[in-house]
């Protein structure tokens, strides 16, 4: 059986407030706040590639 | 998580053949260096998650838990490395038995085989921190502070947080490169447009001071303004593009040609219309055509010199436009990383404030419960970026970092009482369970009781298991009730494995020898008793 570390309570918790921060300063849009919370929630190592697209999200 | 019963251990490590019966209680396992005592924390951590602190990490590359942890003499059969461990799961009211070999460390074997007890397991496989060895707690009281927030973030289940912040930062960092790259070659583009146009800053009105004299040559119209789609061989009004009269590449129109036609045509004419009423002798006329045509040449040549310089410079214009924008988006990109790592810093900072600070008041109140001459004591853990910094306090004379001041056995105390607040943040209700491997060893005698008092009355539900190479210190431990069980190493053997016991009733035993007419052994048990028993009613006046 393989070892899966969960998301603790706290990091969900950090990764929420994260969204809406982001949700409430006017450099990005929502969709930009939403994508990035998804690619962070993946448990995945972050790639400068995968970050360069969802920055380049438009609509708010 | 779980309280342990009974260990069986197999073919581990040193260990040939061993079982110990915590019978769920606090459990103590002494012995000199090199009895054993490691070596039953990592069969424990072993059969609980698959994994073998001591054998990972830094410089430990070549050794693996399939590879090493199994006993040297069985290196060929790792499938008779095994550890067994049947424990009470106390959330589930449950008893269960749990077993893993060497042969497949992420394979365990559950019985009952439930699925409350499956999660049961995979919970304690991601808290690994319920063993503590003396390098853990070098890595929180001594560490650097990146590498102290590597360790106390693993404790606290905050990797994730950790990894989305280096993430972030790499960004930040990737993108300042490219930025910086994109802005060296604007700089040359820069240069290389003033160059063409040979002036000393780009200014419109300069631009535009070379380019307008060009434009009149081809009979195009003045520019008055620039922008990104201006085209210095059109009148940016049609489609029409200038030339070279002798061009056949792209840009060349029918229309182009066709008006350089009719240039050549018409000074042509107006040649041979002076030349009708004339009476010159064919060779003057002759020579006059070619003085005439030599006269119009120049200027001919010149609107050639012209498209071809206008062209260099549109190149270099785009050229320079295209990487000033590129330029630009970089910039934009970096300020939206940085921001982006500043929302995260900040809410993370945030959060995991507030955690240390409570992780700080316990830390504080089990460290004074320790050193009850330090009433005063107060320790700081604060985020700095992805530094976990951490500061103590000195007899009342200022915060400090643990090891500026503090004495070795503080330091350890700290250790310890940091890794309880900590785990006990983390797991909670959970906390059910601690290995201790020779930490409290260097806690001296006036403060050993509180030590106990500290594990039994803040820590009533979690199991201990502590080992200790002190004799002292065991028995200190079993006087004051701490342990309820324990067992006794003697000696190692490589053939044999461990050589000890189970720590039996001291009466039992002294009443064995005296059996056995062995009268020095039954007297150096009771005097040894009697001192502890002693030192542990002093201790407690």
């Amino acid at each position: 059986m393989s070892i899966k570390t969960p998301l603790s309570d706290i990091s969900g918790k950090i990764l929420d407030e994260f969204r809406e921060s982001l949700m409430h300063d006017e450099a990005f849009t929502r969709k930009e706040a939403e994508h990035l919370d998804a690619l962070l929630r993946e448990n995945k190592p972050l790639d400068n590639q995968q970050l360069d697209e969802v920055l380049s999200q438009t609509m708010k | 998580m779980i309280h342990i019963n009974r260990i069986q251990i197999d073919a581990f490590r040193g260990i040939k053949n061993l079982v110990l019966e915590p019978k769920g209680g606090n459990f103590g396992i002494c012995g000199p260096n090199g009895s054993g005592k490691s070596a039953i924390v990592d069969a424990i951590e072993f059969c609980l998650t698959g994994q073998i602190t001591r054998l990972r990490g830094r410089g430990r590359g070549e050794i693996s838990v399939e590879q090493h942890a199994g006993h040297i003499d069985f290196r060929s059969q790792p499938e008779r490395s095994t550890v067994t461990i049947w424990a009470n799961v106390p959330s589930l009211q449950h008893d269960i038995t749990l077993s893993r070999s060497v042969a497949r460390p992420y394979e365990y074997l559950v019985s009952p085989d439930l699925p409350e007890v499956h999660k049961v397991i995979q919970t304690i496989e991601s808290h690994p921190e319920f063993v503590l060895a003396r390098r853990e707690v070098e890595k929180t009281i001594n560490a650097i502070p990146s590498e102290r927030a590597s360790t106390v973030q693993t404790l606290l289940k905050l990797q994730r947080i950790g990894a989305i912040r280096a993430g972030f930062n790499r960004y930040v960092n990737s993108c300042k490169k490219d930025y910086s790259e994109s802005k060296l070659l604007l700089e040359r583009a820069h240069k290389e447009f003033k160059d063409v146009l040979s002036i000393t800053e780009l200014k419109k009105v300069e631009i535009l001071s070379v380019i307008n004299p060009l434009r009149r040559q081809l009979s195009l119209p003045d520019i008055d303004k620039l922008t990104n789609k201006t085209l210095f061989l059109s009148d940016n009004t049609s489609t029409t593009t200038v030339s070279k009269n002798n061009s056949s590449g792209t840009g060349c129109t029918s229309e182009t040609i066709s008006e350089d036609s009719t240039l050549l045509i018409r000074k042509l004419n107006d040649i041979l219309d002076n030349l009708a009423d004339s009476s010159m002798s064919l060779a003057s006329q002759k020579e006059l055509i070619i003085n005439q045509f030599n006269k119009e040449l120049p200027s001919i040549v010149s609107h050639d010199e012209t498209v071809s310089k206008l062209t260099l410079i549109q190149d270099r214009y785009d050229r320079y436009i295209d990487l000033r924008a590129t330029s630009t988006a970089k910039e934009e990109r970096i300020k939206k990383a940085e921001k982006l790592l500043q929302h995260f810093e900040s809410v993370s900072s945030q959060n995991l404030d507030a955690i240390y600070d409570q992780v700080a008041v316990d830390f504080a109140e089990y460290y004074k419960y320790l050193n009850g001459d330090e009433d005063s004591f107060e320790g700081n853990l604060t985020t700095n970026g992805g530094r976990v910094e951490f500061a103590v306090d000195f007899h009342g004379r200022g915060k400090f970092p643990a090891i500026a001041y503090h004495s070795e056995g503080h330091q350890d105390s700290m250790g310890l009482c940091l890794y309880l607040a900590l785990t006990k943040h983390s797991l909670k209700e959970d906390f059910t369970i601690a290995v201790i491997d020779d930490i409290v060893g260097s806690v001296d005698v006036s403060h050993r009781n509180k030590l106990c008092r500290l594990l039994r009355r803040k820590f009533p539900n979690t199991q201990f298991i502590l080992t200790t190479h002190d004799h002292a210190w065991y028995h200190y431990m079993r006087a004051d009730g701490l342990l309820e069980d324990g067992h006794v190493f003697k000696n190692w053997s490589l053939e044999e494995g461990t050589f000890g016991q189970r720590d039996s009733d001291i009466w039992d035993a002294i009443e064995t020898s005296l059996k056995e007419d062995d009268v020095d052994t039954a007297k150096t048990l009771i005097r040894s008793h009697l001192a502890h028993i002693f030192a542990f009613l002093s201790d407690n006046l």
